[in-house]
């Protein structure tokens, strides 16, 4: 197995996973990252990520309503799996306990 | 309404829906499809679409194509190693035409692969010099006085030193004086050894030349310094081979300051010792003598300077770095203009290095010369020979289909795919391949040392190098595809459901079609081989068996040797005149038909004045009557003639510039050619020839003969007198039929005669015909290489046909019982089981017999005197190839219909 180590956009994509709740499939999910992370990104890479996510089993999808700007094809719904959420959680404590590390950072200090 | 909403690309969608694995289609399709209609709204249409192509392509990537899908749960499961030993059962099965099958395949593969060494062997030459793209040669063309055009490589003397000094954008200029020569070696306290010269057949080896040479040419150095081995007069640089074979042991550095005695009297000292060249190259050189020699010794009066196109000179360049040919050249005019003592008009120009070894224009004497066309046409046959084989191959899978269409039908039914049907068919194709190829390559070595005579030397299989295995790969894959594709794709294609039904001929008789006409694609090819082999062969009969104007049967040529007293040579002729068994005997300059013959011009001041070019023979009064040249007017030479036609200034064989002639005898072209409208009125006149422009009379008129070979035109030719002047001593035997004993005593008489008054030289004694045989080595080669294709093609040919009349004859067998039982005899069953295949050969020879008419008028327009092309040779090369079908197929047909109609039918 790869691991469950996290990569920067798996995280990014994870989170957004989380916030979008009950409806995140692969183009809100697209474009809810392109409106916070504050960078194009396209459908091709997340739908890599996805499949990725997927193998490591941090997330799990099923197939839900279909629409008619999609052509009659359902959407696939990602949510969180438990090792998702902790991998999540874990990612967190990581960054938490290295941010404790640091005594007063400032922007402006630098 | 939604008729009117654009959609996105069709095709985009099917592509997405062919790659896409089946889970993420849906998902994936809609996404694509929201994304269309979300740019629609914002972007418009065509922007939509082209987004929507982007992104299908970019979405083909490894995690979304599907796995291909060869398996299924029921075949899935068949491993590489079973498909291995189901096809390795199912070839033993069928030995005959597994047989047939490698045979075949094998003399296609080990054709490919002799040819293709033998070409990438010619085309290896001087490949791996360095910078050899900035490498030429100079060659001229030039205008002769009287207008004729000429090309070579031959250069004056000077022109290297002169164009070194005088020209700019050449990194190094070099000029090569080539000669053949024995070589004494003086050794310490024994008599000297002789190292004999290698004789006119050989490539030269011995070469002068300069240090620029070493600058264009690199070589490894075992002792000595490039910069400067050269440098002095008398000085020599030996490659290792050469050292080893004149000193016999020691070191490089032994050899070094060694003393080497070349034309008996020039001693030189080793400067240098370099490594031969291990690669292919022309420039075999093994001793290279310093240029100033020439001037610093004898050899200087061999030097014509500026006045001679020097046949043994030739003059190589490197061009600077930057500058090209082009650019080079353009120095040529004005600087040829400078020097020009030759008095024709004349262009220099570079010739690339890479051009030099194919292009037979330019001659030279130490480099070989390769035949492109001919290794194209060799490339062509292996290629024929291989396509031959892999039709047996379909034809007789195809035939043989009808046995497995229940095989198919039962692994379809069992829910193998067509991909893993069509799989296993090329595992067996492969498996056959690979043994033809592993059989080719142990045999490749000893076929091309069979075929030693017309392959240069040097030929090899190395099974270390990686070029031959990417090229057998190749020729495995491409085999594999060209035999077995098509075979395994319509063996797969059978429906199971008429298979197994039982009636699986039907949907295989439409294949016979495809069948038939391989079979006489095989047999056009096969034929066309030998109409050209049949032609070719009467070609060269017709060449050394026409008349040619002169006897050339029981006639032994010696060659003199040029730098002894001429006395010796009238002694020499008159103790060969009074052998037993010697009917006539001549000292002349040539025989009538030669590969080259001296040529000077020759003039006649009539009503106008006439100069023309013409060959030439110096001859006594014994020439004429030996040959039996006729003569159609005038009288032959006496010895008046040559008596009266003066004093040679110097011994041994004086060129034509110092010997005022006396009488001549011209041929009916020349007196033509002289204005005279018929030849006998040239009697008498006076004309003039050669250098010295001396007059004398035409004695003589002989009748046209072939003073080259067919391949041209005669030529206006003269004989003129000249005693005992040339290098050839004509023998004629009193018969041709002479007992090879006899023959054999009467040489090693000549020889002993030849060594009392030569004691240092060879003896090299020829009989006249061989020597005319090997005018036309080439067409010999030719019609050899057109046997073997023949051969092969045939061979092949007939196993492909023996294979399917075995089949056929087994599938009708129960047929052929019936017709027994009820009547049928044996010539009624064998004609049955032969009549489509030789309908079939047949046809071939309808196809064949225009295209090789074609090819071969092509071939014989390089000839000017040719045979003729009778029809009865196209009927013939038919009958043959209807007989040798026949043969084939009537062996198994008559199998087939004696067998014994009980067996056939009993197991109804």
């Amino acid at each position: 197995m790869k691991g469950t180590h996290l990569g920067e956009f798996e995280e990014l994509v994870l989170l957004t996973i989380a916030s979008l709740v009950n409806s995140a499939y692969s183009v809100a999910i697209c474009d809810e990252l392109s409106k916070h992370a504050d960078r194009s990104v396209k459908l091709g890479v997340v739908h890599a990520v996805l499949n990725r996510l997927e193998e490591k089993a941090l997330v799990k999808s099923e197939l839900g309503g279909a629409s008619a700007t999609r052509g009659g094809k359902r959407k696939r719904f990602y949510t969180l799996t438990t090792a998702g959420k902790a991998s999540l959680l874990r990612a967190k404590e990581i960054r938490d306990t290295l941010w404790q590390k640091i005594p007063n950072l400032t922007l402006n200090r630098i | 309404m939604d008729q009117k909403i654009p959609q996105p690309p069709k095709w985009a969608i099917r592509f997405l829906m062919w790659y896409c694995r089946p889970e993420l289609l849906e998902d994936l399709q809609g996404d694509l499809n929201e994304y269309f209609h979300r740019n629609l709204r914002e972007k418009g249409v065509s922007a939509a679409r082209r987004t929507f192509i982007i992104d299908v392509m970019k979405f083909f990537r490894p995690y979304v194509i599907r796995k291909p899908s060869f398996s299924n749960p029921l075949n899935g499961k068949v491993t590489m190693k079973k498909q291995v030993l189901f096809s390795l059962r199912r070839l033993s099965r069928h030995k005959l035409t597994t047989g047939i099958n490698i045979l075949g395949l094998t003399l296609g593969i080990l054709s490919c692969l002799v040819i293709y060494l033998y070409v990438s062997f010619e085309f290896s030459y001087d490949k791996f010099h360095t910078d050899a793209d900035r490498i030429y040669r100079i060659t001229v063309s030039a205008t002769r006085k009287n207008g004729s055009q000429g090309i070579g490589a031959s250069m004056p003397s000077p022109l290297a030193a002169d164009l070194r000094r005088e020209s700019s954008g050449f990194s190094a200029v070099t000029g090569l004086y080539t000669d053949d020569t024995r070589v004494l070696v003086p050794m310490t306290g024994k008599p000297a050894r002789v190292i004999p010269a290698i004789g006119d057949d050989e490539r030269q080896h011995i070469t002068f030349t300069d240090s620029d040479y070493l600058k264009i040419f690199h070589y490894q150095w075992l002792a000595g310094n490039p910069a400067t081995a050269l440098q002095r007069p008398f000085s020599v640089v030996l490659t290792e081979s050469e050292a080893q074979r004149y000193f016999q042991d020691g070191r490089p550095e032994d050899w070094m300051g060694r003393s080497v005695v070349y034309y008996d009297s020039l001693p030189v000292s080793v400067t240098g010792i370099v490594k031969d060249w291990q690669q292919n190259s022309d420039f075999g050189f093994k001793d290279l003598i310093s240029y100033n020699t020439i001037e610093h010794s004898f050899l200087r009066n061999d030097m014509e300077g500026w006045n001679l196109w020097q046949s043994n000179v030739n003059v190589y360049v490197k061009l600077s770095p930057g500058t090209t040919a082009a650019q080079a050249e353009k120095q040529f005019p004005a600087f040829f203009q400078r020097h020009n003592r030759i008095g024709e008009k004349a262009a220099l120009s570079l010739q690339p290095l890479a051009d030099i070894h194919f292009n037979g224009d330019y001659a030279d004497l130490y480099g070989r010369r390769a035949h492109k066309p001919t290794l194209y046409a060799l490339a062509g046959i292996a290629l024929f020979i291989l396509v031959i084989a892999a039709i047996n191959f379909i034809n007789l899978s195809t035939a043989q289909s009808i046995l497995r269409a229940r095989e198919v039908g039962v692994r379809k039914v069992l829910g193998s795919s067509r991909g893993s049907l069509i799989r296993q068919f090329l595992n067996e194709t492969g498996i056959i391949v690979m043994a033809a190829m592993a059989l080719a390559l142990v045999l490749a070595n000893p076929v091309i040392g069979a075929l030693h005579g017309f392959t240069p030397e040097g030929i090899r299989l190395h099974i270390g190098d990686l070029h031959t295995w990417i090229f057998a790969g190749l020729t495995i894959l491409v085999t594999c595809l060209l035999a077995g594709w098509y075979p395994a794709r319509a063996i797969s294609s059978f429906l199971p459901v008429i298979t197994l039904r039982g009636q699986g001929t039907q949907q295989l008789n439409s294949k016979s079609y495809l069948r038939k006409s391989l079979i006489v694609f095989q047999f056009t090819v096969s034929l066309i081989f030998i109409i050209g082999t049949m032609m070719v062969g009467r070609q060269i009969h017709y060449m050394l068996n026409t008349d040619l104007g002169f006897k050339k049967d029981a006639i032994v040529t010696i060659d003199l040797p040029r730098d002894q007293p001429k006395n010796r040579k009238i002694v020499l002729a008159t103790e060969v005149r009074r052998m037993v068994g010697v009917q006539e005997v001549s000292v002349n300059s040539g025989s009538p038909e030669a590969g080259s013959h001296g040529g000077t011009a020759i003039e006649y001041n009539g009503k106008t004045h006439t100069k023309i070019d013409a060959g030439f023979v110096q001859i006594d009064p014994d020439y004429i009557p030996l040959y039996e040249l006729t003569l159609v007017a005038g009288r032959n030479f006496t010895i008046a003639d040559t008596a009266r036609r003066g004093s040679d200034p110097a011994p041994g064989d004086a060129g034509p510039a110092q010997t005022p002639y006396r009488a001549f005898i011209l041929n009916e072209t020349a007196a033509r050619a002289l204005g005279f409208s018929h030849p006998a009125d040239a009697v008498g006149q006076q004309v003039s020839s050669g250098f010295g422009g001396i007059l004398g009379p035409v004695v003589g008129v002989a009748r046209d003969f072939h003073s080259q070979n067919l391949h041209q035109k005669i030529q206006p030719f003269f004989f003129t007198t000249q005693q005992a002047a040339g290098g050839t001593l004509s023998v004629k035997l009193s018969s041709a039929a002479l007992p090879a004993g006899q023959v054999k005593t009467l040489m090693s008489e000549l020889e002993t005669n030849f060594k009392k008054l030569y004691p240092e030289s060879t003896f090299q004694c020829r009989f006249f015909d061989e020597s005319l045989k090997r005018l036309y080595r080439r067409e010999q080669q030719t019609s050899e290489i057109m046997d073997i294709a023949m051969c092969i093609a045939i061979f092949i040919s007939c196993m492909g046909l023996f294979g399917l009349a075995a089949f056929t004859a087994n599938q009708r067998t129960r047929e052929i019982g019936i017709r027994k039982v009820l009547g049928a005899n044996v010539p009624q069953l064998v004609s049955l089981l032969s009549r489509q295949f030789v309908a079939l050969v047949v046809l071939s020879t309808l196809i064949a017999a225009p295209v090789a008419g074609w090819a071969m008028h092509e071939w014989l327009q390089d000839f000017a005197y040719q045979t003729s092309m009778p029809w009865w040779i196209y009927v013939l090369a038919g009958a043959a190839a209807v007989a040798i079908a026949l043969l084939t197929v009537s062996f198994q047909a008559i199998r087939a219909a004696t067998a014994n109609p009980v067996r056939s039918l009993r197991s109804e």
